[in-house]
């Protein structure tokens, strides 16, 4: 009876319910030694929809080592914290997507890992916050799913054989920089901000040129623009994780086609006079 | 003596144990015996009629015949609402479920084509099932098929070189609730360059030159309004509606991958809908077509505070000639309809004798050709003693740090910098206006950001 009464009990005991799951997916979790895996982060939303996460993927680092991250082609629009390793063992991130996303599987970035030593361990998620898109930040409860693997004593020559390899011949995404300026940071000075994505390997690294005969220089959203007359034509470069680039032009605000610049009319201007003057004075009196 | 009194304890722990354990069965019996009323009885039916669940006490059905439509609800005895915090129920024939129509996306590949769509979201129902209608006509001969509860699916054994249209129907438990636009898709084998698009349904593919990677977009808005396109969260192209409210408009250059678009409309006032947005897996080589995009109606109201009894005005723009429900969120709610004129605005006035003292809120969603809007955003009022006209809507409410009336990479580079840091005394009134107004910037209010997003 008594455990008859304990069933009963525990079917009427509630249970707790998740709003959102992030886990992680790989082909295995079996490896040998020295042997390469990807394990790619994902959020099931269960039909809310989600438009900020932010998180901590936790590794053992004595029996793996962190050698890439992915990002192309992430569910995410803009990264707040670019997934990125911060700590001996740990990759923290966190973004929003406009408008937000629902779905089982929602792809949010990769990591690259090669297997160490032989032995039993996991890779968790520590502080993952999901918020759902409803103008106020709600936030939700999300169940963090770990991932439990094994590491063989044999050691693998074909390390990277569980890898996918990333076939991407397509230049990042077009995307349209913008000029600003605020008084609460860089003293209120202009700066260019930008971002894009990547469909294919994941966006690398930004090049800025502010002169049409300077070079580019590796730079981060927000950039505090160096021509704070903001009447030069600015380059962004956005390039792939292999190499391909997309450069886009802005024209700030007080940037002019020559045609419209004042001192070239004036130039032009004081030619025609000059060479008048030169044609009149020696030969005026043939015509 | 004191063995009888053991005796006597030990025979009454027995019988409050056999007491208990009656009680426990009785209730065991009981809890089978509503499982069995509520589960075991089969649905009445005849040639014109049928009627689902005629006793079931614990769950509705819907029962119809050429010219009746009967909602079974639970067992309660007068009309009215009744919720909880988790639980809500409507009683009588006040109210109607309907759902929002879905959206769909159509891919060509060769003898078949890729099919997906947006949720369909039910009011007052829950969408179980989709069924996928594939015609040859546009407009007619559609030929229905159940998918199940999914959002993709894919359509082979197609000709290649013919155009086919598609629907998706969304049901709650049999019962058909909406209705997406037609969407059309031209199956082509590789290397083929597919015939011109076919009259109407929002085109098929390429033309003369091979299709280039892209999308089509095509829905309803408001008459002769911007229609604003995004990609990933950045402005990607903006159109003009035609007078009808109709819009179609390309984007092309796209790599094979997931996006996520955004679409939202600014209404004659200026003012935005809300935006409606979509996930899709763009395929390289093909254009893909996305159509029956129907924008919510805007909406505003003159008061913001509305004397009891009363009349508040709700109005606001949508797709000319439509049918525009107002619900008003009481205890109970309040479903309203009204006619949107020839330019799409509509207005109601509702009287709130209905409506106890207290805050409220109303939110107001179109009806064409058998589609169906979301819900536009909802807006706030308060039933009073006095009334006080609301100021005019700002066009974008949080979000817009920098106060350009936009709320885009510029306001999120600016909250990014503040990010986890102390605020200057100078920043703090704007996060107080614009963010969540806790005195940090956090995911929070980074969620905001992304909820008010325009690009």
């Amino acid at each position: 009876m008594k455990k008859l009464f304990i069933l009963f009990l525990l079917c009427f005991i509630p249970s707790i319910s998740f709003a959102s799951e992030i886990f992680f997916s790989t082909d295995k979790n079996v490896f040998f030694q020295n042997e390469e895996f990807l394990a790619q982060v994902f959020l099931n939303t269960e039909n809310i929809t989600i438009n900020a996460l932010e998180g901590i993927v936790a590794f053992p680092a004595e029996f793996l080592e962190l050698k890439e991250i992915r990002d192309g082609n992430s569910s995410v629009n803009f990264w707040i914290e670019r997934p990125q390793s911060v700590a001996k063992g740990e990759v923290s991130f966190s973004g929003i997507t406009a408008g937000g996303f629902s779905g089982p599987k929602i792809f949010l970035f990769g990591m690259v890992f090669q297997t160490k030593k032989m032995g039993n361990s996991s890779i968790t998620f520590k502080n993952a916050q999901v918020l759902q898109n409803d103008g106020i930040g709600t936030k939700l409860s999300a169940k963090m799913i770990p991932f439990s693997f094994s590491i063989s004593s044999k050691t693998t020559s074909d390390t990277k054989s569980g890898i996918p390899v990333i076939v991407d011949s397509d230049i990042p995404e077009n995307f349209s920089p913008s000029v600003g300026s605020d008084p609460a940071i860089f003293d209120g000075k202009y700066f260019l901000v930008f971002a894009t994505q990547d469909k294919g390997s994941g966006i690398d690294h930004y090049e800025i040129r502010e002169e049409l005969n300077s070079e580019f220089i590796i730079a981060e959203s927000p950039y505090l623009l160096q021509n704070q007359k903001l009447d030069e034509k600015i380059f962004v470069k956005a390039v792939d994780k292999n190499g391909n680039e997309r450069i886009v032009v802005i024209y700030p605000p007080n940037w002019q086609p020559w045609y419209k610049n004042n001192w070239i009319f004036g130039i032009l201007i004081l030619i025609i006079l000059f060479v008048s003057y030169v044609v009149r004075k020696f030969y005026g009196k043939k015509f | 003596m004191a063995g009888h009194s053991r005796y006597n304890v030990t025979n009454k722990r027995a019988g409050i144990k056999n007491f208990l354990n009656k009680i426990f069965l009785t209730f065991l019996i009981f809890i089978s015996g509503v499982m069995f009323f509520t589960f075991a009885y089969a649905d009445l039916t005849s040639t014109s009629f049928q009627l689902e669940n005629p006793i079931n006490i614990i769950q509705g059905g819907e029962s119809s015949s050429s010219s009746f439509q009967y909602l079974s609800s639970t067992g309660q005895l007068t009309t009215g609402q009744s919720s909880s915090s988790s639980f809500s129920q409507n009683v009588g024939f006040l109210y109607f479920p309907t759902a929002t129509s879905p959206v769909v996306t159509a891919t060509s590949g060769d003898s078949q084509v890729s099919l997906s769509w947006t949720p369909s979201t039910g009011i007052l129902a829950n969408i179980t099932s989709y069924e996928l209608g594939t015609s040859t006509s546009s407009g007619s001969g559609f030929t229905y098929v159940s998918v199940g509860g999914v959002f993709n699916t894919i359509k082979t054994s197609l000709t290649n070189g013919t155009p086919y249209f598609f629907k998706i129907r969304s049901y709650a438990a049999g019962l058909l609730l909406s209705e997406s636009a037609e969407v059309s898709a031209v199956p082509t084998s590789e290397g083929e360059i597919p015939p011109p698009p076919p009259p109407g349904g929002g085109g098929g593919g390429g033309g003369v030159t091979p299709p280039q990677t892209g999308v089509m977009f095509s829905g309803r808005a408001y008459p002769l309004s911007k229609v604003n396109i995004l990609k990933d969260g950045q402005l990607a192209l903006s159109t003009i509606s035609g007078p009808d409210s109709n819009f179609t408009a390309t984007l092309g250059g796209l790599s094979s991958g997931d996006y996520t678009f955004s679409v939202y409309s600014e209404d004659k006032n200026g003012l935005r809908s809300t935006s409606f947005v979509f996930q899709v897996f763009i395929t390289s080589g093909v254009t893909t077509n996305i159509g029956g995009i129907f924008i919510a109606p805007t909406i505003a109201i003159d008061k913001s505070e509305v004397k009891k009894g009363d009349n508040i005005a709700v109005f606001g723009q949508s797709s000319p000639s439509s049918q525009v429900v107002i619900n008003v969120n009481s205890d109970p709610e309040f479903f309203e309809s009204t006619n949107s004129d020839a330019s799409g605005a509509y207005l109601y006035n509702f009287d709130t004798s209905v409506l106890a003292l207290g805050r409220h809120s109303t939110k107001s969603k179109a009806l064409k050709s058998g589609e169906i809007s979301n819900f536009s955003a909802s807006i706030g009022f308060l039933v009073g003693t006095k009334n006080v006209l609301a100021e005019a809507m700002e066009k974008v409410s949080k979000c817009d740090l920098n106060e350009d009336s936009r709320c885009n990479l510029v306001d999120f580079s600016i909250a990014a910098f503040w990010y986890k840091r102390q605020l200057s005394q100078a920043f703090i009134p704007r996060e107080i206006k614009y963010l969540n107004g806790d005195g940090k910037v956090d995911l929070v209010d980074f969620s905001i950001m992304a909820y008010y997003w325009t690009g």
